[in-house]
C-alpha cells in the first residue's frame, strides 16, 4: 500500500473504481485512494468518481468516502461544495437513520464557511428527527458550528434547540447536548451550562444511570456547576443537595476512569452546600475508594490521580490515611519515573502518626533505587516528613536519614546534608551525632547546594564540633573557586567561628576567608558580605555576635501546593488539565481563541432574545448580568464560611477590573524605536491597532503561534519604500515578519533580503529571501515571513547596546542596497530556564546589582489587568512563571529565564507586580549579568503592548 | 475535546493523524517530542495541550488546545489501542501501519467532534468490519442496506443482540493478588488483597444474572463493569447485570482482610562465619494445605557490598547478573511433596562487620484454590429473562502481588 508510486497509479485507480462491479470491489479501490491520498499523491482527479459512489446503500462505503471527503476537503476547501447536495440529500435520508445521521455528523467536520448555510436547514430538521440517533449526532454537529460561526448558532436558534435537548428522552441525547453546551461554554468563555435549574438537573440525574459511560461523564460534567440550593431555605437545599449526591455516588464505582472522576468532581462541588460538618465529611469519605482504584488503573491515569489527591487532601486531610489505603501509594519498581515521583510526594501528605513506620521503611527503599532523581527525592522527603510530623515521631526520621548515610553513596549522603540543615534549622541542639558522620563525607561533596549546607552547619556548630576550625580551613583553600551561595554560606560560617571558638586557629581562617573575599572574588554580593562581616568584627565582636548568632525566624515546611490560593481556585476543577498542570482555571481556557467581542456583549448573546424575555418573566432576572453578579457573591461568601471550618475557602470569581484604564502605557522600551507612532504606521497601511486578540493576519493560524506578534516596528522609508517588521515565535523557533509598502508610482519587482552577521548567529534559512509573488503593484503591501535559525557564530557586539542589532540588507532593482536595522526583541532568543520556588529569594537577592525598574499605569489593550493576563502575554516567550503571590493590593507573579550571550546563557528573574488601587503595573528585571538587563526589560514592554 | 489525534511510531513518524477541527501542524509533535519531560501524560505546548499514551512502539497522542478532562483523553486512548488489539490481534507499529485505513475507520466511528461515542467492541464490530474476517467476507458477500444495530441506542450497549450459543455456559475467576511482607521468621509481618473477578460468559439471548457473595463485607474500594446496577450493589453488595459475551472483567476490588493462611510460604536464613567475611543464605519454600503452586520465581537483589558465591538448589534454574548483583531463581512448580531448596554463598565485599542491609526477595507464584483469601466466596448465581438450562464455574486463584521475603 506504501510503496508503489508508479506513474500511472491515480489513472489505474480511477479506471478500476469505474469498473468495479460490486460494492466490495468499491470499497476496496475507495480504501487504496485514501491511502494514496494520505501518502500525499494527488488525487484529485478521482473526486468525481470518488463522489458518485456515495450513492450507495452500503454504509461502509458510504462512511469511506465522507472520509475521503473530509481529508480532501482539508486541502481543497471548494470541492466540499460540489458534495453538499448529497450531504443534503442524506441528510433526509426517509429511510435508514443511520445515514442521517452519518451526514450530519460529517457536514459539522467539513469545516468551510461556505457551507454552513446549507447545513441549516437539515439540522433544524434533526433536532425533531423522530430516531435519537439522528438527535444524538445533531448536538454535537452544533458545537462543531459554533467554532466556526457563533452567530449563526445563534440567530438560527440553536444554542436554544441544545438546551431543549437536555430534557429529551434518551439519555443518549442528553448526554451529547450536555457535551456539545460544555463545547460551547468554553467556546465564549463561559463558566458551565447557563440556565441550569433544577428541573434540567434532575432529568440529567435521571437519565445518568441509562446513560452509557461517555454520556455519563459529560452529564456529570454538565452538573458540576450546577447549585441545588439556588433560592432555597438552607435546610431544603442542603437536603436536596443529599438527594442529588445520593444519585451521583454509585458512579464513583465506575470502571471508566472519566466516568468517577467526573463524579469526585460534582462531589467536590456540591459538599459546599451541605450545612453539617459532620454530614460533609462523610460525604468526603465516599471519595476514598475511588481514588485507590484508579491507582491500579494504567500508569498514565494513575499519574492524573496523584496530581489532584494533593487538592482533594486539603478538603479532607484524613482521607487516604488508613494503612491499607497508603499502601496503594508504595511504588512498584514497573512504575515510570513520573509516576514514582508523584507517589513521593503523596506518601509525604499521607503520613499520620499510625503510618509513618510503613511510610518510612518504603521511603528508605526508594531511596536505594538506582536512579539518581527518584533516590534524591525519596531522601528530601524523608526531611519532609521530620519537619511535618509531631516532635516525638522525628527521631524515627532521623534514624532512618543516617542508616542511609551508612550506605556512603554519594549524592544521597549530600541530599541528607541538605535535608539535616532545615532539620536543625528548626530543632536548634538536637540530633548533633548526625554532624560526624556528615563531615566525615565532605571530601566527596562536590555540589554547592551540599557543601553550603555544611558550612551552614559547621558555623551553626562550631563550637560541638572538635575540627570546626580545620573544616573551614578546608573550605577557606577552595574558597575563590566555589560558587556564590557556597562562598556566602562560609563566609558566614568562618564568622560564627571566629565569635564562638575565638582561638588562633579560628581568627587565622577568618582572616583567610574574609581576605580572599574582598580581594579575590568577582562577586559583588560576596565581596560586599565580605566587607560587612569585616568592618562589624573590627567595630566589636561583641555586637557581631548579637548579629550573626540572633535567633533565626523559623522556617516553613515546603510542600508541593504552597500556594492556597491556587489550591482554592483549582478545586472546582479537580480533574481538569488545570489541576493536573497546577495552573489557574482561567488560563487555560480561551487560549489561543478568537474571542475579541468584549465578554458583556457574549453573555447576552449567549442566550436568544426571545429566550432572554422568557426567562427574566419567570426566574428573576437569572440571566440577567447585575442580578447574576450578585448571586454568586452570595454563594461565594458561604462558602468561605464554610471552607473556613475546612481550612479551605474557594474563589469562585476570578477578579474583574472595576474601571477601564484611560492612560496608556509609558513602558518605552530602549528596543522599540519610535514606538507608538500610530499615525505613522496608519500611514503606511499597516494595521495600527490590532484586532483585539492582538494578531495581526499574515497568514498563520492562531494555532501555531507560541506568542503573539507584535505590532509592526516601522524600520526605514526611502526610494518610495517603507518596511516595517512584527515578531513572533513559531514552533519555538524566532519568526520575523517584514512587511515592504511599496508607495512608488509603478510596481516593484526583483526585491531580496539578507541579513548581516549579529550577536546570535541567526538568520534567514535561505541565503536571500525573496518577495513572495515576485512584484509589489504600487500603493500595496507584501509580507515576508522569516524563520530566523542559528547559522554563523555569534559576532560580538560592538556595544552593549547594539546586542540585539540586526543588520538587514534590502536589495532593490535599482541594485542598490538599502541597508538598515532593528533591534531584535528579546523574547525571541530567551530559552525556558526553570527555578524551584524555594530557590527564588536567594538567586534574587544574589542579582541585586542588576536590576531595572519600571513602573507604568495599566496598559488599555490588556483587559483586565491582572497577574494572570499578564503571565498569558509571556506564554511561548521563553519567560516561564515559577509562582504568584498577593501582599495586600499588590499582587506579584515571579518569572524565571536564560538570555543568550554569546556562547553562554545568562539566568534572569523577572517580578511583575500588579498594584490594584493605584493601577499600576510595576517590572522589575534582574539578571547575573547587567548587560542583558535593559534589552529584556525592552522585550517585555513589547510583549506587555502587543 | 480533542482537537487531533496522532497515532506515531518509535521513530516519530506518523502512523494516522485525524483532525476534528482545524488542522494542527505535524510540527507540533516535532516540538513534543523534542521538549524536556519524563514522559508525564500531559504536556504543555504553547496553548496546546498535549496528553499522548504509549503502548508497545505506539504512541497515541491526543492535542487539545483548552479545558478537558484528562482522564477522559487517556481513557478514550487506551479505548482505542484496545480496539486496535481486537481488530489487529497486536498494537505495533506495523500492524496499525498495515491497517490504517481500519484504524481511521475505527476512530472516526468512536470519536466525534472530538468527543468520545461508543466505545463498545461488540457495537463496532458491527460498524467497522475486522480486517481479519472482511477479507474472507468481500470476496463472496455483498452488504446491503445495512440497518441501525440494535444496540447502538439500547440500554445495554455493551451486548448485541441475537447471541446464540450452542453451550451455554458461564465462568468466573476469582483473582487474589497478595501484597506482602514476610520477615525473617515465616511470618507475614503485613499483608493486603487486590483482586478482582473475570468473567467468560457464553450465553445465549439476553441472560439477566445475579451474583451473590456469601460474605460480601470482603470486598471494600469496589469498581464495577458498566454492565453491574451500579445502585442495587451500593445497597445490597449483590452483582446485578446482563453480561457482556466472551471475556471481560466484572468488577475490581481490595481487601485487608485475610481470612485465610497464604497457601505459599517461605523461610529464609542467612548465617554468617565468625568474621562475618562470608555467610550463607539458605531459602527454602512449599505450599500449605495440599494445594500446587506454578510460575515460582524469587528473585533475590543483594544489594551493595555482597557478592554471590556459588549457588546450589535442588529443583528449578538459577540465573546470576553478577554485576546488579541479583539472583533470580525459577523453581516452576511447588507441591506439597516437593520442598525445594536454595544455598547460595555469600561474600561481604568490605570484609568485616555485617552487611548494612541484608536483601530482600520478591516472590512470584500463582496458586489455584478453593476458597479465596479474602474469604470472598460466591455462594448463588441465578439467571432470569432466559429458560435454559447453564453450565456454571468458578476458580480460585492466589497470585503473588508486591510479595516480599526479607531476611
Amino acid at each position: 500500500m506504501f510503496q508503489s508510486s508508479k506513474r500511472g497509479e491515480v489513472v489505474e485507480l480511477g479506471e478500476e473504481l469505474q469498473s468495479a462491479s460490486n460494492v466490495s470491489q468499491r470499497r476496496s479501490v475507495v480504501k487504496r485512494i485514501i491511502a494514496a491520498m494520505t501518502v500525499g499523491k494527488d488525487v484529485s482527479p478521482l473526486f468525481t468518481e470518488v463522489l458518485k459512489c456515495i450513492q450507495t446503500k452500503d454504509l461502509e462505503l458510504k462512511k469511506l468516502v465522507y472520509l475521503y471527503i473530509i481529508s480532501y476537503a482539508r486541502t481543497h476547501p471548494e470541492a466540499s461544495i460540489l458534495a453538499v447536495n448529497t450531504f443534503v440529500k442524506d441528510a433526509t435520508d426517509p429511510d435508514n437513520p443511520l445515514v442521517r445521521a452519518l451526514a450530519i455528523r460529517t457536514m459539522g467536520c467539513l469545516r468551510v464557511e461556505a457551507i454552513t448555510e446549507y447545513i441549516c436547514e437539515p439540522l433544524s430538521a434533526s433536532f425533531k428527527d423522530e430516531d435519537a440517533y439522528v438527535r444524538k449526532a445533531a448536538a454535537l454537529a452544533v458545537a462543531k458550528l459554533y467554532d466556526l460561526d457563533p452567530e449563526l448558532c445563534h440567530d438560527q436558534g440553536f444554542v436554544r434547540s441544545l438546551r431543549e435537548m437536555l430534557l429529551d428522552q434518551n439519555p443518549a441525547v442528553v448526554g451529547n447536548a450536555c457535551a456539545a453546551l460544555g463545547d460551547i461554554a468554553k467556546m465564549s468563555s463561559k463558566k458551565g451550562i447557563p440556565g441550569m435549574n433544577d428541573e434540567i438537573a434532575n432529568h440529567l440525574l435521571a437519565a445518568l444511570p441509562d446513560a452509557n459511560e461517555w454520556a455519563q461523564a459529560y452529564i456529570l460534567g454538565a452538573l458540576a456547576n450546577y447549585n441545588p440550593t439556588e433560592g432555597k431555605e438552607p435546610t431544603v437545599g442542603t437536603e436536596d443537595t443529599m438527594l442529588a449526591l445520593e444519585r451521583v455516588f454509585p458512579r464513583l464505582q465506575h470502571a471508566n476512569p472519566a466516568v468517577s472522576t467526573a463524579a469526585i468532581r460534582v462531589i467536590v462541588n456540591f459538599v459546599r452546600f451541605i450545612q453539617d460538618a459532620e454530614k460533609r465529611e462523610s460525604v468526603l469519605q465516599r471519595l476514598a475508594p475511588p481514588l485507590v482504584t484508579l491507582m491500579s488503573g494504567p500508569c498514565e491515569i494513575q499519574y492524573i490521580t496523584l496530581r489532584n489527591i494533593p487538592l482533594l487532601l486539603r478538603l479532607s486531610p484524613n482521607l487516604l490515611s488508613s494503612p491499607t489505603r497508603v499502601r496503594a501509594f508504595f511504588c512498584k519498581y514497573t512504575d515510570p519515573l513520573y509516576v514514582k515521583l508523584e507517589k513521593l510526594d503523596v506518601l509525604v501528605q499521607l503520613a499520620t502518626p499510625e503510618t509513618i513506620g510503613n511510610i518510612l521503611a518504603e521511603l528508605k527503599e526508594c531511596a536505594h533505587e538506582v536512579d539518581v532523581e527518584f533516590a534524591r527525592k525519596s531522601v528530601r522527603s524523608i526531611g519532609k516528613l521530620a519537619l511535618r510530623m509531631p516532635t516525638k515521631l522525628v527521631p524515627a526520621c532521623v534514624k532512618e536519614l543516617l542508616s542511609l548515610i551508612e550506605t556512603g553513596v554519594n549524592y544521597v549522603v549530600q541530599e541528607i546534608v541538605v535535608v539535616m540543615r532545615d532539620i536543625f534549622r528548626v530543632y536548634p541542639g538536637k540530633y548533633e551525632s548526625v554532624i560526624g558522620k556528615l563531615c566525615s563525607h565532605i571530601e566527596s561533596f562536590d555540589e554547592p547546594n551540599a557543601r553550603a549546607s555544611l558550612a551552614w552547619i559547621v558555623g551553626e556548630y562550631a563550637d560541638r564540633i572538635d575540627n570546626s576550625t580545620e573544616i573551614m580551613e578546608w573550605y577557606s583553600d577552595t574558597f575563590v573557586d566555589e560558587s556564590p551561595i557556597v562562598q556566602l554560606a562560609v563566609l558566614t560560617a568562618v564568622v560564627k567561628l571566629f565569635i564562638n571558638v575565638r582561638d588562633e586557629d579560628s581568627m587565622a581562617v577568618t582572616h583567610t576567608v574574609l581576605k580572599k573575599a574582598t580581594e579575590e572574588v568577582d562577586d559583588p554580593d560576596v565581596r560586599d558580605r565580605a566587607y560587612l562581616y569585616w568592618r562589624l568584627l573590627a567595630a566589636s565582636p561583641d555586637e557581631a555576635k548579637d548579629i550573626v548568632l540572633a535567633t533565626k525566624p523559623p522556617i516553613s515546611v515546603d510542600d508541593t501546593l504552597v500556594d492556597m490560593d491556587l489550591v482554592k481556585r483549582l478545586l472546582p476543577y479537580v480533574g481538569s488539565l488545570a489541576s493536573v498542570l497546577r495552573r489557574p482555571p482561567e488560563a487555560l481556557t480561551g487560549v489561543g481563541k478568537k474571542i475579541g467581542e468584549g465578554l458583556e456583549d457574549e453573555e447576552e448573546d449567549y442566550l436568544d432574545e426571545e429566550e432572554k424575555v422568557e426567562e427574566e418573566g419567570e426566574e428573576e432576572g437569572e440571566m440577567e448580568e447585575p442580578a447574576k453578579e450578585s448571586a454568586d457573591e452570595g454563594d461565594g461568601d458561604m462558602l468561605d464560611d464554610l471552607l473556613e471550618d475546612l481550612g479551605v475557602s474557594y474563589d469562585t470569581k476570578p477578579k474583574q477590573p472595576t474601571h477601564k484604564p484611560e492612560q496608556p502605557p509609558t513602558i518605552t522600551p530602549k528596543a522599540e524605536p519610535k514606538a507608538g507612532d500610530d499615525d505613522l504606521l496608519s500611514s503606511l497601511g499597516f494595521q495600527a491597532s490590532p484586532s483585539p486578540s492582538g494578531h495581526v493576519d499574515v497568514g498563520l493560524t492562531s494555532l501555531e503561534y507560541d506568542c503573539r506578534l507584535t505590532k509592526p516596528v516601522p524600520l526605514t522609508q526611502s526610494q518610495g519604500l517603507s518596511i516595517a517588521a512584527s515578531f513572533t515565535k513559531m514552533s519555538g523557533k524566532p519568526v520575523v515578519v517584514f512587511i515592504v509598502k511599496n508607495d512608488k508610482q509603478s510596481s516593484v519587482s526583483g526585491l531580496a533580503i539578507q541579513f548581516n552577521k549579529n550577536a546570535f548567529g541567526l538568520g534567514a534559512e535561505k541565503p536571500i529571501l525573496s518577495i513572495p509573488g515576485g512584484s509589489i503593484a504600487p500603493g500595496t503591501t507584501s509580507q515576508v515571513r522569516c524563520v530566523l535559525v542559528r547559522n554563523s557564530n555569534p559576532s560580538k557586539p560592538a556595544t552593549p547596546q547594539a546586542l540585539m542589532q540586526m543588520q538587514v540588507a534590502l536589495k532593490t532593482p535599482s541594485s542598490d542596497q538599502l541597508i538598515f536595522s532593528f533591534n531584535l526583541p528579546a523574547h525571541l532568543v530567551l530559552s525556558v530556564y526553570g527555578v524551584p520556588v524555594s530557590d527564588f529569594e536567594e538567586m534574587w537577592k544574589a542579582m541585586a546589582s542588576a536590576e531595572r525598574t519600571v513602573a507604568t499605569p495599566f496598559p488599555p489593550n490588556i483587559s483586565p489587568v491582572s497577574v494572570l493576563s499578564i503571565s498569558a502575554r509571556f506564554t511561548g516567550s521563553g519567560l516561564s512563571k515559577i509562582t504568584d503571590r498577593k501582599v495586600a493590593d499588590v499582587s506579584s507573579a515571579l518569572f524565571s529565564t536564560h538570555f543568550p550571550l554569546g556562547a553562554t546563557k545568562v539566568p534572569c528573574l523577572v517580578r511583575v507586580d500588579v498594584n490594584e488601587t493605584q493601577k499600576k503595573i510595576k517590572v522589575v528585571v534582574r539578571s547575573r549579568s547587567a548587560v542583558v538587563v535593559p534589552h529584556l526589560m525592552g522585550t517585555i514592554g513589547l510583549l506587555l503592548k502587543a | 475535546m480533542i482537537k487531533s489525534i496522532f497515532v506515531v511510531d518509535s521513530t516519530q513518524n506518523v502512523i494516522a493523524e485525524r483532525h476534528f477541527f482545524g488542522v494542527i501542524d505535524r510540527s507540533i509533535l516535532t516540538r513534543f517530542f523534542e521538549t524536556a519531560h519524563r514522559g508525564e501524560p500531559v504536556i504543555e505546548l504553547g496553548a496546546n495541550y498535549v496528553i499522548p499514551i504509549s503502548v508497545k512502539d505506539v504512541q497515541f497522542i491526543a492535542i487539545t488546545d483548552e479545558e478537558s478532562s484528562p482522564m477522559m483523553v487517556i481513557t478514550f486512548l487506551h479505548r482505542i489501542s484496545g480496539l486496535a488489539r481486537l481488530y489487529f490481534d497486536d498494537v505495533t507499529a506495523k500492524v496499525l501501519k498495515d491497517n490504517f485505513i481500519t484504524v481511521y475507520q475505527l476512530i472516526d466511528e468512536i470519536c466525534d467532534g472530538g468527543h468520545p461515542m461508543n466505545t463498545e467492541p461488540n457495537v463496532i464490530s458491527t460498524l467497522v468490519d475486522p480486517t481479519s474476517r472482511s477479507a474472507a467476507k468481500s470476496a463472496t458477500e455483498e452488504i446491503h442496506d445495512k440497518k441501525l444495530p440494535t444496540e447502538c441506542m439500547t440500554a445495554i450497549p455493551w451486548r448485541g443482540g441475537g447471541i446464540t450459543h450452542s453451550r451455554n455456559n458461564v465462568y468466573f475467576d476469582i483473582v487474589e493478588n497478595v501484597d506482602a511482607v514476610i520477615d525473617s521468621s515465616g511470618v507475614s509481618s503485613s499483608a493486603s488483597v487486590r483482586g478482582h473477578i473475570d468473567m467468560k460468559c457464553n450465553l445465549s439471548g439476553t441472560p439477566d444474572l445475579l451474583l451473590e457473595f456469601s460474605d460480601p463485607s470482603a470486598l471494600s474500594d469496589c469498581c464495577l463493569h458498566p454492565c453491574v446496577r451500579l445502585k442495587r450493589f451500593e445497597e445490597q453488595k449483590v452483582v446485578s447485570f446482563i453480561p457482556p459475551d466472551g471475556v471481560s472483567r466484572l468488577l475490581s476490588y481490595r481487601s485487608a482482610r485475610m481470612s485465610a493462611a497464604i497457601p505459599f510460604y517461605t523461610t529464609p536464613t542467612v548465617m554468617w562465619n565468625g568474621k562475618n567475611k562470608s555467610g550463607r543464605l539458605k531459602l527454602s519454600c512449599g505450599t500449605r494445605g495440599g494445594y500446587e503452586a506454578s510460575g515460582v520465581t524469587i528473585r533475590i537483589p543483594m544489594g551493595e557490598g555482597i557478592n554471590i558465591g556459588t549457588v546450589d538448589v535442588n529443583t528449578g534454574k538459577t540465573a546470576v547478573d553478577i554485576k546488579a548483583r541479583v539472583l533470580e531463581w525459577k523453581v516452576g512448580s511447588v507441591s506439597s511433596d516437593l520442598k525445594p531448596e536454595l544455598k547460595v554463598i555469600i561474600e561481604n565485599e568490605e570484609g568485616e562487620g555485617k552487611p548494612k542491609q541484608l536483601p530482600v526477595a520478591s516472590v512470584r507464584f500463582s496458586c489455584v484454590q478453593k476458597r479465596s483469601l479474602s474469604g470472598l466466596h460466591i455462594r448463588k448465581l441465578t439467571l432470569s429473562r432466559e429458560k435454559y438450562k447453564f453450565f456454571k464455574g468458578v476458580k480460585y486463584i492466589i497470585r503473588a502481588g508486591k510479595f516480599e521475603v526479607r531476611f
